[in-house]
């Protein structure tokens, strides 16, 4: 007779793949909708995250997270830059570094080194839960090199909050434990919010005509 | 025992902030306001140093942080007076007006430095360290107008990357925290220093990358020291001056203490390894680019990468070197923060940051050439300046270690004061370009006294240390558990 066996696929271990695919779509892409939409799907699917992550218990962390994830990161950033695209009328990323199918091959193998990482450390037996550590190291270590690898400033911000969702998924992994940590994550995003999206994109976007990274080129030795 | 100067020296820049905000129209008062908190800060740091006390469980001062806390008084107060002469004279009249905002970002940039410093945990550190962005980010952006933006854009985008890295190595670490032997250990530094043998060691050595990077950003280590240069010559000279003599040893603290946890932990070879590998990087980066720099507030941004390496080296060392480290970073900030102050005046002269456009300095303004000059000595570690004492001490602690980093040492130190030298002499030497451009501009005491104060004060360091400075000096070390 066949030992019944655990399924490792659930409702929590779905979203967390979920959440680390959605970077294969970002790094295939150009298109700056795409992007956006990738953003809102990541708060989304943080919400549902955090939900199982978080004790209801703990009113103000569940309170504070469920507002940053529902409200911030899944509504009002992604409208907010969706509208900035759309005032500016850029469409698509300019021209990458490497080719988008060079892109989401790096990527793959980012997230495949993220998860082989993660079950790794299962091994030698740390405190992780792999799928969590896996995910949020390949979204933070795929949205480093889309930085890298994009030149419009609007995906560099982008891309700062794709990696400001890796983070935030890595502290949920201690959230048991140390719920101070995912209050110290919600501040690093509104910090993000404040300076990088709020202040500085219509600056830049006003003084420097085609928002691409290669115009800031003016102060060098 | 609760203090009442730490809540003092937290509270007040945020109450004499709003004040300057619903007041503006009373322009000169926000100066005055800066000058007493000044004033009041090296009070506190005085009475700090005197009585180590605690606030809440959250703020501390202890044997590290008075030294640095006495270090920001200092540049603190230099840079007020300079603001005086600054924003009164011989500036566009529209950034005379919009002086007072320089005054309440100034006011709450120091406040987040405080925080910095005395943070007793690693969480609160990382929030000021961000405040600091913050801030200072508005500093950089005195100026508005295009090379400001893009400065301020770099700056706040590479720290922005920096504080995720360290949130990164604060998460890393609270995970080796509750996968400790001794059941789960607080982010207090207490707490990690006290019980750092029990933090597991794998989730300590992964953490410490990201928190070195992540404070060594805001350090100007490299190879994460790109926004420097750029925000360093677009941000008033003023501001400059305290960030480059401020920010840089608050973020070493958080390093420090960082690398004490790791010393505590039985892991300082390893820390040491890393810090002394980004040290070295630090000293190779300006080598090449000091040579290169057509701007001499760029040029004196290098100098800064090249100190920070020099710290950092001195601290990988430990024990004497780690003195060296910590004297060096004292001779350092009154140093460059006369250096920087001095180069608002040199901008004030001749209406540019080229060093082409800079000649005949001596002739134009003797003063301010005798003051540049004397800066440059002091920077790049000539007798009398206590600089001079700490890297001596920094080589030969280098020199017990290995003789060819000390060459390689020694070599990049060489090139970066060729490379200074040979710009400093330029400037201050021939004819100036247009000599009836400079007619007309004097300065008030306040434009030199901060800089020859900062100045004597690195050279009588040189000469003698004082003897609470060097039970200061060596309780720090102590402390460090070296």
């Amino acid at each position: 007779m066949i030992a019944p066996v655990n399924s490792p696929i659930n409702f929590e271990n779905s979203i967390i793949i979920l959440f680390a695919v959605t970077m294969f779509y970002v790094a295939m892409s150009s298109r700056m909708e795409a992007y956006i939409k990738m953003l809102a799907a990541q708060g989304a699917l943080l919400f549902a995250v955090s939900l199982q992550s978080i004790s209801p218990s703990d009113y103000l962390t569940f309170s504070f997270v469920i507002f940053e994830t529902l409200v911030l990161k899944t509504i009002v950033i992604p409208l907010y830059l969706m509208k900035v695209i759309r005032q500016n009328e850029i469409q698509r990323e300019a021209k990458p570094s490497i080719p988008n199918l060079y892109s989401l091959m790096i990527v793959s193998a980012i997230t495949a080194v993220g998860f082989l990482f993660a079950y790794w450390l299962t091994g030698t037996r740390q405190p992780v839960n792999p799928l969590f550590f896996g995910g949020a190291i390949s979204v933070i270590l795929a949205a480093l090199f889309i930085i890298m690898t994009r030149k419009k400033l609007i995906t560099h911000i982008i891309a700062f909050i794709f990696l400001e969702n890796g983070i935030f998924l890595l502290s949920l992994s201690v959230a048991q434990e140390m719920p101070f940590i995912v209050n110290l994550g919600v501040m690093l995003d509104i910090f993000a919010w404040v300076l990088l999206a709020g202040i500085f994109v219509k600056m830049i976007q006003t003084s420097f005509t085609g928002q691409n990274i290669d115009s800031l080129k003016g102060l060098r030795d | 025992m609760t203090s009442l100067m730490i809540p003092l020296m937290l509270i007040t820049p945020l109450v004499l902030a709003l004040t300057i905000l619903f007041i503006k129209p009373l322009r000169n008062l926000h100066i005055y306001f800066t000058l007493l908190y000044s004033i009041i800060h090296l009070t506190a740091s005085i009475y700090l140093i005197n009585f180590h006390e605690i606030y809440y469980h959250y703020f501390e001062a202890d044997n590290l942080n008075t030294i640095f806390l006495l270090v920001l008084s200092v540049v603190f107060i230099a840079v007020a007076v300079y603001s005086i002469s600054f924003f009164s004279h011989n500036q566009e009249e529209k950034h005379i007006e919009r002086s007072w905002k320089y005054h309440v970002f100034l006011l709450l940039f120091v406040d987040s430095l405080d925080g910095i410093l005395l943070s007793s945990h690693i969480g609160m550190l990382w929030v000021f360290l961000e405040a600091s962005t913050l801030f200072s980010a508005m500093l950089v952006y005195y100026y508005t107008g295009k090379s400001a933006l893009e400065a301020t854009w770099k700056y706040i985008f590479i720290c922005s990357i920096g504080i995720s890295f360290a949130f990164i190595g604060i998460i890393l670490l609270s995970i080796g925290c509750i996968g400790g032997s001794g059941g789960e250990i607080s982010l207090f530094w207490s707490s990690l220093n006290d019980n750092a043998k029990l933090i597991n060691p794998f989730w300590l050595k992964m953490a410490f990358p990201f928190l070195l990077l992540g404070f060594g950003t805001k350090m100007g280590l490299a190879p994460m020291q790109n926004w420097l240069p750029d925000a360093y010559a677009e941000s008033p000279a003023p501001a400059t001056a305290i960030i480059s003599a401020t920010l840089v040893n608050a973020a070493f603290i958080g390093v420090l203490r960082v690398n004490k946890v790791m010393i505590m932990a039985g892991l300082g070879f390893y820390s040491n390894t890393l810090l002394m590998i980004m040290g070295f990087m630090s000293l190779l980066i300006p080598a090449v680019f000091i040579l290169r720099s057509k701007n001499y507030k760029r040029m004196l941004a290098y100098s800064s990468v090249e100190h920070m390496g020099i710290v950092a080296i001195g601290t990988s060392i430990g024990g004497a070197g780690l003195f060296a480290a910590l004297l060096h970073i004292i001779g350092h900030s009154l140093v460059k923060a006369a250096f920087f102050l001095n180069s608002g005046n040199i901008f004030c002269l001749f209406h540019s940051k080229r060093i082409k456009d800079v000649t005949g300095l001596l002739k134009v303004s003797p003063a301010n050439a005798w003051l540049w000059v004397a800066s440059f000595v002091g920077i790049c570690a000539f007798p009398p300046f206590v600089t001079f004492i700490s890297e001596l001490l920094i080589i030969k602690e280098l020199l017990g270690k290995s003789i060819i980093l000390t060459i390689i040492f020694c070599v990049m130190l060489t090139v970066i004061i060729y490379g200074i030298g040979r710009n400093v002499i330029s400037m201050i030497s021939g004819d100036p370009k247009k000599p009836d451009s400079h007619k007309g501009i004097v300065f008030p005491a306040a434009g030199y006294v901060p800089q020859i104060v900062l100045l004597g004060m690195a050279v009588c360091l040189g000469l003698y240390i004082p003897s609470f400075l060097l039970d200061m000096l060596n309780n720090a070390v102590k402390f460090m558990g070296e």
